[in-house]
């Protein structure tokens, strides 16, 4: 019996795919990551097709590779190593509820932003969102992936808005995390009003936590529930400007200490402009009308006297950026704050925003501070002119996480589509910049492609330590091995 | 079991001959703890019946990591406390080394733009308190006591925080943290050097640090450990002053922008609903309810039970509070300006009203009002563990943490029912309430509820009735009929019937099996078995083969 | 009384730290000045702690441990400075001092070949000099060569002033009562000594656990002390002060007078007008709170264990319970803000949490070692006032903090608040 017949045996013949161009479309993504075919992509049902699956690799000594956004992928972490059978979760993509009394939902691993966001909100809810996520990306990989979110006030803890799950490990079993673990199950639960919203344990072990960031090396996550918040009544966003960096990021320090703005997040020019415009030439105009640094800020209320809430937090807010001589805006030239603010609370229009300039993209970004960030920016500036890359042409992205206490820095580096030579030059220059960060104190928290060995070399007690869980979890090494240090 | 004198001195090269100790005089001391009348089965007294072989004040990580490397070449246990309260900071097991960590005890850094302190082992809350609020910034003491070491909540054990509801749940609270994994390694969680985050690169291994209960001392030994603070919205220095009705020390003036409401519900359904309407208008930084009079009365601290009799029960006031205060919720309110405060109060009534909530008296205005806003911030900033223990003893039954709704239904039925018999047998405090606390996280995002009792530690009748009681409730709300377990994700208290190892074990199976897959996570981590695991998961009770079994 | 009537607070404690701190809810300021107990701060172990020794006085009447040279040298150091049992009582009605004292008294009685040479030693001296430094009673007299002072054991007079040991026969600290006297002068005191028919107030036999020693030197002074019919007993030692008015209640004798340190006394006296303050004393000055002019003053009847119960298990204590709220905190205060040019800058801890000058409770003469770590905290705390001067009403920590100036170098000067009044008076 060959492979698929084995997996076809498993869970139906209908949900087994070696298509040479299925397969061809799984062997790359639009990372550096070397391209490698899967043997085949197999489509579970649930979490017992899961199990199968697991049980199965185990004794065939098979690779399983998790997935379950749609294309295109960007960070290489789909992209099998040494081949395998690539498990989409895609069509795992129930909204199993939307619970708007606890402020959470429990969803399918194949839930994306464009089916999710639409739902909550007409249950009165939002997610804490990246920065305009495409529209067929996993609304739970995200989580997995601890992507930035937008509004630091609601981000308790690196882990959020990801909170409890079930979790089919290396080794074929299953399990539920945090509040989920217990008797019941789901619905069980929910009957007792229950609502899946503490993530941590059980017990003395936070496995979300080993799950998380994990790129798929640990388990396989049939569901998961997500952290919502209330979804504003009133709105508004506002912007900030300035040529100096330095004097938005102390403007983003004042009032995330304040707890005032929901949504907080600065932006370049480019990526704003990205954003916004459809295509490369309006990017190119746009650019051109805006300023060089912008802190975008959100003030809601909500369903108690909203006007009032947005009243005393725009005074508060007023009377502590005034004192730095600046005064919030609600346009910058043509760009009107209401088109930003439906940009964030929603998926990407198509395409997605980081393809619209180039039709490729490649990224570098780590965890660091507010007040380091700009240690970062001319020095990476001066290596894209080393390498003659147009500094002009990458996007900048800061976002606070975690109440403030670090922030996300991000750049993009935009790429004619299928340009082989100007994705070499990106290269090389992200891979310089990234190691000459790491020595600046860059932490690369989600460590994609090449950054793995740079960062890793470099924690040799982490490795050993992530190791032992490794051998806990998934000691046979099935799951999406050679990502990470495994 | 004395240690062989080669390994003594070896322990005495590593730490200096001043920081050890084999004497009873010092090992007893490291026998003795909280609530080890109810985990004793073996031996009921205040004494768990293992002395440690020595006790160790280690002085740096370096020191740490030296101890506990040698354990391991030796095969000698260790546990690790620093404040050191309750049971499972003590050793469980013959032949344990005990590092006391109490010479560990700087703040390292206080980072106020990006709001993170750092700390070693036995730095307590009032300790970092008394330095961040000079900085406008403010912490999330555990209610062990501001007496208590910080980064032992962050790590290691399983307090709540009364400033949960604004200042989150300590497990979710820590960032970078330095740790002497039980091979004697040392792992740092986050960069190198740096403390803003613990997570990655790629998992974050802080998944194997704490879970929902803490390490408790199984898990090797944390020598540092970043904390997130949050902006104090009050004056730079909290003035305090003598002369208080209920506490010793009050503050001398009430904070501009603070107000503290106690609207009192008749039944469980409408305090739930005003937990969920204040959470979702972000209002309060102290979101509770409290069991009853009494333990609001307690909570503050007293002058003397005297006192508290005489001025509180003689006169009729708290049988008449109780009357009134069938559920009642402490919220307290804190603002950044006049704008945000005038709001913040207005929905607060809003919400009490809609709510049906009803303010007690005695707390609409007037001196006692005034008194209670004094007293009630010095009790709750200060967080003094003691104030619970007035009746000589407290312990708690189930601690659930989940939903509001939740949290009651497992109630099922009223605690003052289970409570009251023995209440009534004067063997345990009668208070005449259920004792059911709850404290709000994340803007009610999630609850911590817990069942107090409060007994006479020095009379073992008393010990004895809380311990039957405990049972009765736990009989009563066990699976079947609540469908939850009570204790539910894994607190080790409850259930003291059992050895805390096997409450683990019993809870195990309900809750996915977790005690397998913690059991393999400590022998991964711990091969040669020496960070006692008698307060750690429930492996001392299971054979290899239950361990690796699917 | 024993120890066993104690063993419910034994059996109370929690184990949870606070009597290691000054007491918690929002004294404390900063990291630095935090700790409470100068014994846990020197030696760390848990045992060290209040709480410790609670557990191991439980122990012992478990039979679980012996009376032991370790178990002696746990229980003396530490200088029952009464710290501790502030803490514990914010919370609590937990007995802490008392404990430990009975433990001394037990550990004195059963214990004999363990107790501490320098402590046998001052025992022996007042038994045999009715004073602590072995000096011949007559030489009482010699600081009041050439003062107007009566002699009570010829003449009345409305006060006493109890002269203590230390002022009347160190030549160093003489000085204090010399100028206490003449102040009193000046104000048209009616005053006078026993001269050298004074004798110790037993604080040392008392501290030690010397009980019958304590007993009978206690009741033969209060007995003396009626007889003179004075209206006041007024001294300048801090430790015979504390000891007086707060520990001699427990002896048995109705004390018919009243108990006063001179600093309360002067400070009326001020107040009444007959005292001046006019010359200025252009000096930036900190005040330590001596523990027993302080928060051991506040008069302490033990409960020895009774208590009845109500509501079922809350134990209610049938005495008052005491924190040290009601020490002398102000007049010293108002006596050094009365002085012109005088600064006076508070230290963190103080008032009924200051921290302990390291030299009471036997410490001193048996453990140099613990007097010296905890005078040389105190300086430090001193020193970050910014003050030039520590000024304090007691002989013990004066002479401790001259030690330990001179050990560290210390720029800070040491004074008696008198020494501060009488210049700007005269």
């Amino acid at each position: 019996m060959n492979l698929k017949q084995e997996i076809s045996g498993l869970i139906g013949a209908d949900r087994v795919s070696d298509d040479p161009g299925v397969i061809a479309a799984l062997a790359g993504d639009m990372s550096f990551v070397p391209s490698r075919s899967p043997d085949l992509l197999a489509k579970p049902r649930g979490v017992k097709d899961i199990q199968g699956l697991v049980a199965w690799a185990n004794q065939a000594n098979v690779p399983l590779i998790p997935m379950s956004s749609g294309a295109p992928h960007s960070r290489g972490d789909t992209v099998p190593s040494i081949g395998g059978v690539v498990v989409d979760l895609g069509g795992l993509n129930r909204i199993l509820r939307i619970n708007r009394k606890n402020r959470v939902t429990v969803i399918e691993a194949g839930v994306t932003f464009g089916q999710l966001i639409p739902e909550l909100k007409k249950e009165g809810l939002r997610l804490n969102l990246p920065l305009s996520p495409r529209a067929n990306k996993s609304v739970l990989a995200s989580g997995l992936e601890r992507e930035p979110v937008i509004i630091p006030r609601f981000h308790w803890d690196a882990a959020d808005p990801l909170l409890c799950m079930e979790v089919v490990f290396g080794t074929g079993e299953v399990f539920q995390t945090g509040e989920a673990s217990g008797p019941g199950g789901l619905e069980g639960q929910w009957q007792i009003g229950g609502a899946q919203k503490f993530p941590l344990g059980p017990h003395q072990v936070d496995y979300h936590k080993l799950i998380q960031g994990s790129q798929g090396t640990i388990g396989i996550v049939p569901w998961a529930s997500i952290k919502c918040e209330l979804y504003p009544a009133i709105d508004k966003l506002y912007f900030l400007s300035d040529t100096r960096l330095e004097r938005l990021i102390e403007a983003a320090y004042r009032m995330i200490r304040l707890d005032l703005g929901d949504e907080v997040f600065l932006l370049n020019n480019f990526t704003l402009a990205s954003l916004l415009a459809p295509n490369r030439e309006g990017i190119e105009r746009l650019i051109r009308t805006l300023p060089p640094w912008i802190l975008a800020f959100t003030v809601c209320g909500y369903n108690r006297h909203p006007e009032e809430k947005v009243d005393y937090q725009e005074k508060d807010l007023w009377d502590l950026i005034q004192k730095q001589g600046m005064t919030p805006v609600q346009s910058l030239g043509e760009v009107k704050a209401e088109v930003l603010l439906r940009v964030i609370r929603n998926a990407s229009a198509e395409p997605y925003w980081k393809l619209r300039y180039g039709g490729e993209n490649y990224e570098l970004f780590f965890i660091t501070t507010l007040n380091r960030v700009e240690s970062f920016i001319p020095a990476l500036r001066e290596m894209a002119v080393q390498e003659n890359y147009p500094a002009s042409q990458i996007g900048i992205y800061i976002q606070p996480v975690v109440q403030g206490t670090s922030c996300h820095l991000g750049f993009d580096f935009p790429c004619p589509q299928g340009d082989a030579r100007e994705k070499a030059r990106i290269r090389g220059l992200i891979e310089k910049a990234s190691l000459a960060f790491q020595k600046q104190g860059a932490w690369f928290s989600r460590p994609y492609g090449s950054w793995a060995p740079m960062v890793y070399s470099q924690n040799t007690e982490f490795v050993s330590a992530m190791k032992r869980v490794k051998g806990v979890f998934d000691p046979k090494n099935i799951l999406n091995p050679g990502k990470l240090c495994f | 079991m004395a240690l062989a004198p080669h390994i003594y001195k070896m322990f005495s090269n590593i730490v200096g001959s001043v920081n050890i100790s084999d004497d009873p005089a010092i090992l007893e001391s490291y026998t003795f703890n909280w609530l080890n009348e109810f985990n004793n089965l073996c031996a009921p007294g205040k004494f768990l019946p293992h002395r440690p072989a020595a006790v160790l004040l280690p002085g740096s990580t370096e020191e740490v990591q030296s101890i506990v490397r040698a354990c391991n070449r030796y095969g000698i246990k260790f546990k690790a406390l620093s404040t050191g309260y309750g049971s499972h900071s003590l050793p469980g097991q013959p032949g344990v080394v005990v590092l006391d960590l109490r010479r560990m005890n700087r703040i390292l850094e206080i980072d106020e733009k990006n709001k993170f302190a750092v700390v070693e082992p036995y730095v307590t809350w009032a300790q970092l308190e008394a330095e961040v609020i000079k900085r406008g910034l403010f912490t999330t003491p555990v209610q062990a006591g501001s007496q208590a070491s910080v980064l032992a909540n962050l790590t290691s054990g399983w307090g709540m925080n009364t400033f949960g509801n604004h200042g989150g749940h300590n497990g979710r609270n820590a960032l970078g943290i330095e740790w002497v994994l039980p091979t004697g390694d040392l792992l740092k969680l986050g960069p190198p050097g740096e403390w803003f985050t613990g997570d990655g690169p790629g998992p974050s291994l802080r998944g194997v640090m704490r879970g929902h209960c803490g390490a408790q001392g199984g898990m090797g030994v944390f020598t540092k450990g970043a904390i997130k603070l949050h902006h104090w919205p009050g004056p730079p220095k909290l003035e305090t002053e003598t002369g208080g009705m209920m506490t010793a020390y009050l503050m001398k003036e009430i904070p501009e922008f603070m107000e503290m409401v106690i609207p009192c519900f008749d039944t469980y359904e409408q305090m739930i609903d005003f937990f969920y309407q204040v959470g979702d208008a972000e209002l309060a930084y102290v979101l509770m309810r409290v069991g009853s009079a009494e333990h609001m009365i307690s909570l503050m601290g007293a002058t003397s039970n005297k006192d508290i009799y005489e001025a509180f029960y003689a006169t009729g006031m708290v049988q008449a509070l109780t009357e009134q205060m069938k559920h009642p919720a402490v919220a307290m309110i804190f603002a950044n300006s006049r704008r945000e405060f005038e709001y913040r109060k207005k929905v607060m009534s809003e919400i009490v009203q809609e709510t049906g909530g009803k303010i007690l008296e005695v707390m609409t205005e007037g001196p006692m009002k005034e008194l209670m806003m004094k007293e009630m911030p010095v009790a709750l900033i200060g967080n003094c563990t003691l104030f619970i223990h007035h009746a000589g003893g407290f312990v708690i039954s189930s601690g659930y943490m989940g939903t509001n709704e939740s949290v009651v239904k497992h109630m099922g039925i009223p605690q003052e029912e289970i409570k009251g018999k023995w209440a009534k047998s004067g063997k345990i405090l009668d208070d005449g309430a259920d004792s059911t606390y709850h404290n709000s996280f994340e803007n009610n995002a999630y609850v911590y509820m817990e069942m107090e009792f409060h007994y006479d530690a020095s009379n073992p009748e008393s010990v004895d009735a809380s311990r039957q009681c405990i049972t009765d409730e736990r009989n009563q709300r066990r699976l079947e009929k609540s469908g939850f377990e009570p204790n539910d994700i894994g607190l080790t208290c409850g259930d003291y019937e059992k050895s805390p190892q096997q409450r683990i074990m019993d809870m195990g199976p309900h809750y996915g099996n977790f005690h397998l897959w913690q059991e393999r996570i400590k022998r991964a981590f711990d091969p040669n078995d020496v960070s006692d695991r008698s307060w750690y998961g429930a492996g001392l009770l299971m054979k290899d083969a239950e361990v690796s079994k699917k | 009384m024993a120890l066993a009537d104690y063993k419910k607070d034994m059996m109370r404690c929690v184990r949870c730290s606070t009597c290691k701190f000054i007491p918690i809810p929002s004294l404390l300021k900063s990291w630095r000045f935090a700790q409470g107990c100068p014994a846990i701060a020197k030696h760390n172990f848990h045992s060290f702690s209040a709480s410790g020794k609670l557990i191991m006085a439980l122990s012992l009447l478990e039979g679980r441990i012996e009376y032991s040279p370790k178990v002696m040298e746990i229980l003396y150091n530490c200088t029952l400075c009464g710290m501790c049992d502030l803490s514990c009582k914010v919370g609590t009605d937990q007995e802490l001092w008392e404990v430990l004292h009975e433990f001394r008294i037990d550990a004195w009685q059963k214990n004999e070949k363990n107790r501490f040479a320098p402590h046998v030693s001052i025992v022996e001296s007042i038994k045999s000099y009715d004073n602590v430094w072995q000096q011949p009673r007559r030489k009482r007299t010699d600081w009041a060569k050439g003062l107007k002072v009566k002699d009570l054991n010829q003449e009345k007079a409305e006060v006493l002033y109890f002269v203590g040991c230390t002022y009347s026969l160190d030549p160093e600290m003489r000085r204090v009562a010399k100028n206490t006297a003449i102040l009193f002068n000046k104000a048209g005191v009616d005053f006078g000594t026993l001269g050298a028919n004074e004798k110790c107030c037993a604080s040392p036999a008392f501290m030690v656990g010397d009980e019958e020693l304590f007993q009978k030197m206690a009741i033969e002074n209060i007995n003396t002390f009626n007889q003179l019919g004075v209206k006041k007993v007024v001294t300048s030692c801090a430790g015979c002060f504390g000891l007086i008015k707060s520990k001699y209640p427990r002896v048995g004798p109705e004390m018919k007078f009243e108990v006063q340190h001179s600093i309360e006394f002067l400070n009326e006296l001020i107040k009444e007008g007959k005292l001046k303050p006019s010359k200025e004393v252009n000096l930036s000055i900190t005040y330590h709170d001596p523990c027993h002019l302080g928060r051991m003053s506040d008069t302490r009847i033990p409960s020895h264990g009774v208590e009845h119960y109500e509501l079922g298990t809350m134990p209610i204590k049938d005495i008052p319970k005491v924190m040290g709220m009601n020490g002398v905190y102000e007049p010293p205060r108002e006596v050094l803000k009365s002085i012109p040019g005088i600064k006076l800058i508070e230290m963190e801890r103080r008032r009924e949490y200051a921290w302990c000058c390291g030299s009471g409770g036997g410490v001193k003469s048996a453990f140099p070692e613990l007097a010296m770590d905890t005078v040389k905290e105190r300086l430090e705390e001193a020193r970050a006032t910014g003050a030039e001067t520590i000024v304090s009403c007691c002989p013990w920590c004066e002479k401790n903090f001259e030690d330990g100036i001179r050990d560290s170098d210390s720029e800070l000067k040491v004074v008696d608040a008198v020494d501060l009044l009488i210049q700007s008076v005269e």
